[in-house]
């Protein structure tokens, strides 16, 4: 029997009943302990990049100028030069994800990696837990994930979208239908947050691991002590809170170990503008550097969040439009260009991510995905969205340009939950929601 | 009269009547339904950064410029306000407030003010918990809790005081040997654990549940206090509250203190957010940009403290310049220095005659006539556009293909409302604001000719009135009741997160002539009066 959609289920019922229904609600806890998981691929990265593409001849154009062997493509940056990547790396065709009554800059973006849809009747924002945090779930690292963005908070000022919060713009990744997770987006704080207390003496460390422990077990049990005294919704916020003090006493002595720190990074990020490369490689070195200590095993990276209005990339691409301006090219040349240009340079910075992976031996196991929130950023066509898988191992079709049948986008995220050994029954809700994967269509 | 009880998306509102307003036309709501509002039935609402930089400011003492929200991730907002929006605490927001509870301890550990009890004392091996740290406590604990600590709170940080003492000299390599850095080192200590408290980060007030009889009347205190000043009852609201005498005289007597005591703050907080200038604020102070965001602030300031009509943010006779700002506008008798000065104008200083919006609605050389009447239907009228669907941004794309480079931004304009009824819909609504305000250009200032010579032409109609020039908008805008409206509307968006695109009020509905401060302060009453009686029933 196909399963009810949550969504139809909480409907008609006052968010105090939620949490313990979701508790016992069969297909979203079935995780598949037992799953057989494959023997390498036991990592994940989730990359997001905003706005589509150029496409050259507009709506249903299948192939579109998504291809690498064309020296003017987009992709053409995976196969040139001697790091060229192209041979871990498939291109996926014809996936299909529009919600009809939702923009797909909202939509697609806080649903990159759920295929649920948004909320537009709350007064809190709300999604669908991601499939990175059901990948992340039965992690023992120091860090359950860990989540990266690109320099800045997107927010739509204008009411031309009424009932449609910032924050889903600005988020991919989701603990719970209603925790998005806060991407790092500068360095030295990113720094920090991985290798803190690095500096000190291995004295000063066990004395703040002590101190800091006594602070958070007083912290948490004043969490729980004012949370048994308000009602359901009171608690539902204090315990999330409490989850996160946890989290935190939790990795306190496991942190340090086996880490050395690479090198701080050093150039000035406080304007979005410039220096954007390097602050987005930056992140991607601690990240990819994080997954080889062992520090975490599944990641999310937003490129730059959703409509990206105020981001031009002057620093790097010289002054012009930005890149939303860019998207709505209206046939204007130099949007085009320009346009293509950052597409480029996100594929560009996806080829630094893959090639630290290789370099570090990690590859084999990563599993990553390259995607975007809409096809063509012109007229927000949600057909054939330009998506990547990379590495993960060699049992899948890498190095191909694979013509799907018309694909729901859903299916692949459910279809990357199992090759990363973890059965779930179904994702999405309403109109996106599915039971089907196309594994067999991703596996030799 | 019978109540009717509404349920929406904001919680229970008890409606008292329901008033017909067929004079607000197009998308705005025909009906208006006065509410006696309660506070919103979210989550438990956070503090926002803006209230726990002004909260850690007050307790610091008179330095302005500590800027602790900056590091703190970014609230969401919730119809435009962060106020009363409750954003899940995740990982990594929950180090990002642990780090600043660091630095704001390192710098309370060091601080005159706290550290009084303990100068006192005659050496530095007295300073003990007894002797000073209790004390400290004690009083940080009123000021971040927002109420009197309570005997079991003081107890529990009490243990964790002597805990951190005993891990501080057995563990500690840096403070070990001195009394009076292993007692600011264990002070830090507990002054990061009080800060990470849910009692401080979370807006208990809000949640009647938690406040015991003889707390209530600091819970009304702390809500008008975090309301207005965002931050804690100060020593006279802390007396009242004591002698439990907040009544509802004293509450509305209360308000208006705070309100002359904390004006720079709720401004920057309610109208910095509503109108956006806000951002503005954080930016050089020399610089143009910031001299407009200023101006912005301090009209609204003088409409709001003068007593002014609400009519009066559109037409206020008067602005505020510095030279800066004064040689942009080419205003004779403003100020010639970096300090503001009061100039009579009736040109300048309306909503739609300060340079901060005409800029902020304009690209970098021309002026964007649709963004700027979509900013004046949201941020003036309070009416809401349907979001851009695909088969919308398709119309759109069909008609900007047929567009001559070379026409006029009138006839494109027209084009625009001519090319369907997706188009249209929103156009007859947007082109007579935008293209009415083409006499502002992209620096904000008048013209009469586009650069190239051409005649600025302006013949649409707005509530009746044919707009051939900026100076006939206000007028047409106040021939409704609609702006006024607004006004309360984002008052209830800011206080009770109700949506200002619904027709929903909280309270008598407001006038024009009505003066900005009353319409303000019996907002901000009602909603502590009603939230009081609620959790007295």
């Amino acid at each position: 029997m196909k399963p009810i959609p949550r969504r139809i289920i909480l409907k008609g019922m006052g968010i105090q009943f939620l949490l313990p229904l979701l508790e016992n609600f069969a297909p979203l806890t079935a995780l598949g302990e037992n799953a057989k998981l494959p023997t390498k691929r036991k990592k994940f990265i989730g990359v997001y990049f905003p706005n589509g593409t150029y496409i050259q001849d507009n709506i249903n154009n299948k192939n579109g100028n998504w291809y690498w062997n064309q020296s003017d493509g987009v992709l053409y940056p995976l196969k040139s030069g001697s790091d060229a990547i192209h041979q871990q790396v498939m291109i996926l065709r014809n996936l299909f994800n529009g919600q009809s009554s939702r923009d797909p800059h909202w939509q697609n973006c806080a649903g990159f990696l759920s295929g649920n849809l948004i909320r537009l009747d709350l007064n809190s924002p709300r999604c669908g837990k991601t499939i990175d945090q059901y990948m992340a779930d039965n992690q023992t690292t120091p860090f359950r994930s860990l989540e990266v963005g690109g320099p800045y908070y997107h927010e739509h000022l204008l009411s031309d979208h009424p009932n449609y919060p910032h924050l889903y713009m600005n988020r991919i990744a989701w603990r719970t239908d209603e925790l998005a997770l806060t991407p790092h987006t500068d360095p030295y704080e990113f720094f920090d947050y991985l290798f803190k207390n690095q500096s000190n003496g291995t004295q000063t460390i066990k004395y703040l691991q002590q101190r800091n422990k006594s602070i958070l077990d007083l912290v948490h049990s004043q969490i729980t002590s004012i949370a048994a005294q308000t009602n359901a919704e009171g608690r539902q916020a204090l315990e999330i809170y409490a989850t996160s003090i946890r989290e935190m006493e939790n990795s306190l002595m496991t942190q340090q170990n086996n880490c050395v720190s690479p090198e701080k990074p050093k150039l000035n990020y406080t304007n979005r503008n410039y220096n954007y490369i390097d602050r987005v490689q930056q992140l991607q070195k601690m990240l990819v550097f994080a997954l080889s200590c062992g520090l975490t095993q599944i990641e999310t990276i937003m490129y730059a969040p959703a409509v990206s209005g105020d981001i031009d990339y002057r620093g790097d691409l010289g002054v012009g439009k930005e890149h939303h301006g860019c998207a709505h090219h209206n046939s204007d040349a130099t949007s085009i260009s320009r346009l293509l240009e950052m597409n480029r340079m996100h594929v560009q910075l996806l080829k630094h991510l893959l090639n630290l992976l290789k370099t570090y031996n990690l590859l084999d196991e990563t599993l990553v995905l390259f995607g975007t929130d809409m096809n063509d950023g012109n007229l927000h066509t949600t057909e054939n969205i330009p998506t990547l898988l990379c590495g993960g191992g060699s049992d899948l079709k890498l190095g191909e340009d694979i013509n799907l049948p018309r694909t729901s986008y859903t299916q692949l995220l459910l279809s990357l939950l199992e090759l990363m050994g973890i059965q779930k029954d179904s994702l999405g809700e309403e109109e996106t929601f599915t039971t089907k994967n196309i594994n067999q269509l991703l596996l030799l | 009269m019978s109540m009717v009880f509404i349920l929406c998306g904001c919680g229970v509102f008890k409606s008292e009547k329901t008033l017909d307003r067929n004079s607000v036309e197009n998308s705005s709501p025909p009906l208006t339904q006065s509410l006696k509002c309660t506070s919103p039935a979210t989550l438990v609402p956070r503090l926002t950064p803006f209230e726990y930089n002004s909260i850690l400011n007050d307790i610091l003492g008179s330095e302005r410029d500590r800027k602790f929200n900056t590091q703190l991730p970014q609230f969401p907002n919730l119809y435009g306000f962060d106020r009363i929006s409750s954003p899940p605490f995740d990982r990594t927001s929950t180090e990002s407030y642990f780090k600043m509870a660091e630095t704001v301890s390192t710098e309370m550990i060091n601080n005159k003010n706290i550290l009084s009890v303990c100068l006192n004392l005659s050496t530095p091996t007295e300073w003990t918990w007894e002797n000073c740290g209790q004390k400290i406590i004690t009083k940080l604990g009123m000021a971040l809790f927002r109420r009197p600590i309570r005997k079991e709170e003081e107890e529990v940080l009490k243990n964790l005081f002597l805990n951190l003492y005993k891990i501080g000299q057995t563990e500690n390599p840096s403070s070990a040997s001195s009394g009076e850095s292993l007692f600011k080192e264990t002070l830090k200590g507990t002054l990061i654990t009080l800060l990470m408290f849910p009692q401080f980060l979370f807006k208990l007030e809000y949640f009647s549940h938690i406040y015991t009889t003889t707390e209530r009347p600091y819970q009304v205190a702390a809500q008008l206090s975090l309301l207005i000043g965002s931050t804690f009852p100060d020593e006279e609201l802390q007396n009242l509250a004591a002698n439990n005498l907040l009544n509802q005289e004293n509450l509305y007597q209360q308000a208006t203190r705070l309100l002359t005591v904390y004006a720079d703050r709720f401004i920057t907080n309610f109208a910095g957010q509503w109108l956006g200038f806000y951002q503005n604020l954080s930016e050089e102070s020399e610089s143009l940009s910031y001299s407009m965001g200023k101006e912005a602030e301090l009209v609204f300031r003088e409409v709001l403290l003068q007593e002014n009509p609400i009519s009066s943010l559109l037409s206020p006779g008067f602005t505020y310049v510095n030279n800066n700002l004064g040689n942009h506008y080419n205003l004779t008798g403003g100020s010639t220095s970096s300090e503001y000065r009061k100039v009579n104008s009736t040109e300048r200083g309306g909503l739609l005659s300060q340079a901060y919006y005409l800029v902020k609605t304009s690209n970098a050389l021309e002026t964007r006539p649709i963004k700027r009447g979509v900013w004046v239907l949201d941020k003036i009228l309070c009416r809401s556009l349907p979001p851009l669907t695909a088969a919308t941004l398709a119309e759109i794309a069909q008609a900007q293909s047929q567009i001559d480079p070379k026409a006029s931004v009138s006839e494109r304009m027209a084009l625009h409302r001519n090319s369907g009824t997706r188009c249209s819909s929103c156009h007859n609504q947007i082109d007579p604001i935008g293209l009415g305000l083409e006499n502002w250009d992209y620096q904000g200032l008048y013209r009469t000719h586009y650069a190239d010579g051409k005649p600025i032409i302006s013949q649409l109609s707005l509530n009746g009135h044919l707009i051939t020039q900026s100076s006939e908008l206000v007028p047409a805008l106040l021939a409704t009741s609609e702006f006024p409206l607004c006004v309360q509307r984002k008052l209830n968006a800011f206080i009770n997160g109700l949506n200002p695109t619904e027709n929903k009020l909280c309270g008598e509905p407001a006038r024009s002539d009505q003066t900005l401060k009353s319409l303000i302060l019996n907002t901000l009453v009602d909603a502590i009066s009603n939230k009081n009686q609620e959790t007295e029933q």
